[in-house]
């Protein structure tokens, strides 16, 4: 059964991503920002047009995509479909962290790969599953330096520095995880000064490192290290200073982030002009009403087993999404992203625990993960811009932000 | 043994940020070219641009005297095109950024605009991100470039030689006196 579901998993996986990936003519929705940034970046260093007060790795990804694959719909949309397709494959490896149940982990995948949000963001050239995969990888890897901080707190390092290079969002995440490693490491008593050593470098210079050298096009351009602190501190105020008028309010269907796992949120968009196709950005409810209870168990669970991968999962989680809760404005849908890899797995293990406490047949476990692929095949072709979206059709508003190339 | 692998780690990562941030200075050296001094009397303000293309300079500072920093977009379809025939007077400011002529903007007022510009940018300095209050100047960018808006007494010390402009309709020559300048374009357009 493990190996049906676990093949099930990666075909749909790929199929909800890959199929029909340059159906929708671009620019669609940001393409019109990101292809000429990316280009403008890795040619002459200038974050322009998009938002100058992120981080540049995203537009060198778009430009490896663009490099690759052509100035269209599959250069500009690939980088985040193979990234989504990592993201499927590193939660199967985070849950199998968290549980020794043989299906859970790729029940967890499956909840992740027909995720209809993931869906539709793995599709685009958002950032959004770019950072979130990478984060994705920076907790794996801190599972394992948990243990072993050598050698895995290196390319933990490494995978931090690329997750703040390409988006500011996990910040809070990136301190859990680099700290819950520095902790176990002092617990067990190896505070020794090359410890300490290795430490600091793996978890503060090499991600500083490697944030540095995503703007060696930046730097090209003429520009000193004193002007590149000033512009990390013109970010921050930018990023704090951030209101809804100053994105598309289209993509703020929920009033907080309380809404992404109490109640459906979905809206659709398509392009101005007759006959554009449509596509939907929805949440994967009811599935999603498992989640808070999920993450609040996971985090009871690994506070009296004292298991620091729970806790650290829980609280990536935690930390993420508090500031996004708090914040007092619109909130995007598709900042929920961030979220749902920890999200799917802690649903998965719980659910599995659940299973096996009450004694019930494996299957119900795998029906979930059935479940959630079978409906994520249902929706694809409102997910990809392929079909009617029939009786959600009065969700659809048209994007206003997009005047094509 | 993981020992002493943890200390070449450490090593290693250290001599990494050393090189990552020695490339970066060295990379921002290079991208600053300079060219020799050349002072030119424009009959508009875009044939700056075409002076700075002639004379080959690179990652530079603007020094911009005049009542108005005019920010027009340049019409490119896809943000990437070949900017040369689409720049003009409003725009040229805009397309030696695009063409990574100009890094950084200092946008010198004349004292008698100054308290209306002052208002204005205090006004929006309350409502924008975009607009910050810097001592006796104001801050904000242009396509991630960033603006400093000053007075001529209150421009602070460049670093380096720059490239300036300056309209003669509301700025005399002498404002060049204190400024080390290799491509100086003059031009004259009405400041309202």
């Amino acid at each position: 059964m493990r190996r049906a579901l676990a093949l099930g998993v990666l075909l749909v996986a790929a199929y909800l991503r890959l199929r029909a990936l340059d159906a929708l003519p671009a620019p669609f929705w940001d393409e019109w920002l990101h292809a000429p940034t990316a280009v403008n970046y890795a040619s002459r260093g200038l974050i322009d047009p998009d938002d100058w007060w992120h981080p540049p790795l995203q537009h060198l990804v778009r430009a490896a995509g663009i490099a690759l694959l052509g100035d269209g719909p599959l250069g500009y949309r690939m980088p985040s479909v193979v990234f989504g397709l990592a993201a499927v494959a590193l939660v199967v490896l985070l849950a199998r962290r968290l549980t020794d149940d043989p299906l859970a982990p790729w029940v967890a995948g499956a909840l992740l790969a027909a995720d209809p949000l993931h869906v539709v963001l793995s599709r685009s050239s958002a950032e959004e599953v770019v950072v979130g995969t990478l984060m994705l990888g920076a907790v794996v890897l801190a599972l394992e330096a948990l243990d072993r901080p050598f050698p895995w707190a290196v390319p933990l390092g490494l995978a931090l520095g690329l997750t703040m290079a390409t988006k500011w969002y996990y910040a809070g995440a990136a301190a859990v995880v680099a700290g819950a490693v520095a902790v176990a490491s002092w617990r067990r008593g190896e505070r020794g000064a090359a410890r300490v050593a290795y430490l600091l470098a793996c978890l503060g210079a090499l991600p500083v490192a490697t944030y540095l050298a995503s703007y060696l096009p930046w730097f090209a351009a003429g520009h000193s290290l004193r002007e590149w602190w000033q512009l990390q501190l013109d970010m921050s105020r930018m990023v704090r200073a951030v209101r809804a008028d100053m994105g598309s309010a289209v993509f703020a269907p929920s009033r907080s982030a309380l809404d992404w796992f109490t109640r459906p949120v979905a809206m659709g968009v398509r392009p101005e002009g007759p006959g554009a196709p449509v596509v939907l950005f929805l949440t994967a409810f009811p599935l999603t009403l498992l989640v808070l209870p999920a993450v609040a168990w996971a985090g009871w669970s690994g506070v009296r087993r004292g298991s620091a991968p729970r806790l650290v999962v829980a609280g990536v989680f935690a930390v993420t999404w508090l500031p996004l809760l708090l914040v007092r404005r619109p909130i995007y849908v598709y900042s929920a992203t961030s979220l749902l890899p920890y999200a799917w797995t802690l649903v998965a293990v719980g659910a599995g625990e659940a299973v096996a406490r009450s004694r019930r047949s494996p299957r119900w476990l795998a029906a979930l993960a059935v479940a959630a692929l079978v409906a994520g095949l249902a929706l694809f072709p409102v997910l990809a811009g392929t079909g009617d979206p029939g009786v959600l059709r009065p969700l659809v508003r048209a994007v206003p932000t997009s005047p094509g190339f | 043994m993981s020992r002493r692998a943890e200390l070449a780690a450490t090593a290693l990562i250290g001599a990494a940020l050393v090189a990552v941030a020695a490339g970066a200075t060295a990379l921002g050296a290079a991208g600053r070219v300079f060219a020799r001094p050349v002072v030119i009397e424009a009959s508009s303000p875009a044939q700056a641009y075409a002076a700075w293309k002639a004379a080959g300079i690179r990652g530079r500072i603007l020094v911009h005297l005049d009542r108005r920093l005019v920010t027009d977009a340049v019409p490119l379809s896809h943000g990437i095109e070949d900017l040369d025939p689409r720049v003009d007077d409003g725009n040229f400011v805009v397309a030696g950024i695009l063409s990574g002529r100009v890094r950084e903007i200092f946008h010198v007022v004349p004292d008698a605009a100054w308290d209306d510009v002052r208002a204005n940018l205090a006004r929006r300095a309350r409502t924008s991100a975009l607009v910050v209050a810097d001592g006796p100047r104001f801050r904000t960018a242009i396509r991630s470039v960033p603006v400093t808006i000053t007075r001529l007494r209150d421009l602070p010390p460049l670093r380096e030689r720059v490239l300036v402009d300056l309209n003669t309709a509301v700025w005399p020559p002498a404002a060049l006196a204190g400024l080390e300048a290799d491509v100086t374009v003059t031009y004259r357009r009405d400041p309202t």
